[in-house]
């Protein structure tokens, strides 16, 4: 009788840690792996906080104005202004979590160089990119620069980063 | 004397084989579970786990609403447009007669000598691929450009606050290393036609006849870097803008825009360009830009943009 509470007591026990491990398959904010994010979704809300017009653009012209490698990218949105300001937004879906630093640097290089142009150019513009976000997470990167930061700093972490 | 131990039988031997075996099971489980677990009883990543579903449940619901809400929106403006196009139409038919948009619309005044070099609309519009050797050279408009009309081909070398006095100086368009110039930039690119557009940003000058001397000298150090041996070189004119919009200094009219673009006219004429009237799309017939073409009166958005797109695929030089 002993025996066979303990072995009862037991198979619940492999039933609910079987039941733990397929349940936690899903998104979870806390395992960077496991993250996966609607790219154009993020992107249409992130354009929400940028009070000027920006518009979706092809990869061709991701690629030739934050050199990414391509290939090493599964997915890219990205949202470029008019040129009258520097509110532009980013969300890549990298092939392998590995190129996610590069992409990274990048952009912080595209940051650099339009901070140095519209030092002359448009100088209020220099504080939009002083606080500019970018964020990783899994696979993905995401950065944004914009009119609202602290809402656009919610949204990304609603997203999972 | 104690009582000895029974050795367990073969039922008993079995029950604790299979006791012990799920209860290696379980633990091999929670070694994997151990982190989830620990998390999934943290109440702050609970808390996180309501709000991101609920995040969730309304962004759907949002969505729906939102395309609703787009639906009527645009079948709201389109009677707003249409109400408001019949009542700027009558509003300047009342104050004079109906401007004329033809190749003539936007040029300035006294540029009939230029004609020749103003490139007509041909009979049917090249596709993307005609841009594959070309280069787009330019300020912050040519990068709006670049950045909404859709356009798939072609190199672009553009920047904001490109102008004649800083070209050859400023490290000013993005490479993977860093800035560089201008030259710097197109000796990395094979390009057989060139699209110029310079002028908004020189609309402060005092002397416009040195503007006119300044663009010959980088188009012609433009085409020194060309794989080709003669270039074709479009110039485009300085768009508009819409003055009432304009906050970056009274310098910034369309009386400026004029004088630069006879200079360029100029230019074009005694270098043998060809010169695109963007202004004939752009012009409200008034010499100025169409009112709502620029949320800050000089860059264009989307719309004009594409705009500016498909008058370039219908504007070009037929080869020979």
């Amino acid at each position: 009788m002993k025996n066979k509470t303990k072995a009862l007591v037991l198979a619940c026990l492999c039933i609910f840690a079987t039941l733990m491990l397929t349940a936690c398959g899903g998104k979870s904010s806390s395992d960077s792996a496991d993250v996966t994010v609607d790219a154009k979704q993020l992107c249409k809300d992130l354009e929400g906080t940028i009070d000027s017009e920006v518009s979706e653009v092809s990869s061709d012209v991701i690629a030739s104005t934050y050199f990414f490698d391509m290939d090493k990218i599964e997915e890219s949105v990205a949202a470029l202004n008019s040129g009258s300001n520097a509110c532009e937004v980013v969300v890549l879906k990298c092939k392998d979590a590995s190129y996610t630093s590069e992409a990274e640097d990048l952009l912080k290089k595209r940051v650099e160089s339009q901070s140095e142009l519209f030092a002359s150019y448009n100088a209020p513009e220099v504080a939009k990119l002083d606080a500019a976000i970018i964020k990783a997470k899994g696979n993905y990167v995401v950065y944004c620069v914009t009119d609202d930061t602290d809402k656009a700093n919610e949204i990304i972490k609603n997203a999972g980063f | 004397m104690a009582q000895k131990k029974k050795r367990p039988n073969a039922r008993e031997r079995r029950n604790g084989f299979i006791i012990n075996i799920l209860t290696l099971i379980v633990l091999i489980l929670l070694v994997f579970e151990g982190k989830s677990l620990i998390s999934l009883f943290s109440s702050q990543t609970i808390q996180d786990r309501i709000r991101q579903e609920e995040s969730e449940v309304f962004a759907s619901a949002n969505l729906t609403e939102k395309q609703t809400e787009a639906v009527t929106e645009m079948s709201s403006e389109n009677s707003t447009e249409k109400s408001s196009e019949n009542t700027t139409e009558q509003e300047n038919e009342s104050e004079t007669d109906a401007p004329v948009t033809d190749r003539f619309t936007g040029l300035p005044d006294g540029s009939d000598e230029y004609m020749d070099i103003v490139v007509p609309e041909q009979a049917s519009a090249v596709d993307d691929s005609y841009f594959e050797d070309a280069v787009f050279i330019g300020d912050s408009r040519m990068q709006g450009f670049r950045n909404l009309s859709g356009i798939t081909k072609g190199s672009f070398v553009t920047a904001v606050g490109m102008e004649l006095e800083n070209f050859y100086t400023d490290s000013q368009i993005a490479t993977a290393a860093g800035n560089v110039t201008v030259l710097d930039a197109l000796k990395n690119i094979n390009f057989s036609k060139i699209y110029m557009m310079l002028g908004t940003n020189e609309l402060g000058a005092y002397d416009m006849s040195q503007v006119g001397e300044s663009y010959r000298q980088v188009l012609a150090d433009i085409k020194q870097l060309s794989s080709s041996p003669d270039p074709i070189v479009y110039v485009y004119s300085v768009i508009y803008v819409d003055e009432p919009l304009v906050t970056t200094g009274d310098y910034v009219n369309n009386t400026n825009v004029d004088a630069v673009n006879m200079e360029i006219l100029k230019m074009c004429k005694e270098e043998g360009y060809h010169y695109i009237n963007l202004n004939e799309v752009l012009s409200n017939g008034y010499h100025g830009l169409i009112s709502g073409a620029a949320e800050d009166g000089i860059h264009l958005n989307t719309d004009y943009c594409k705009e500016w797109l498909e008058y370039t695929k219908t504007h070009y030089i037929p080869s020979v």
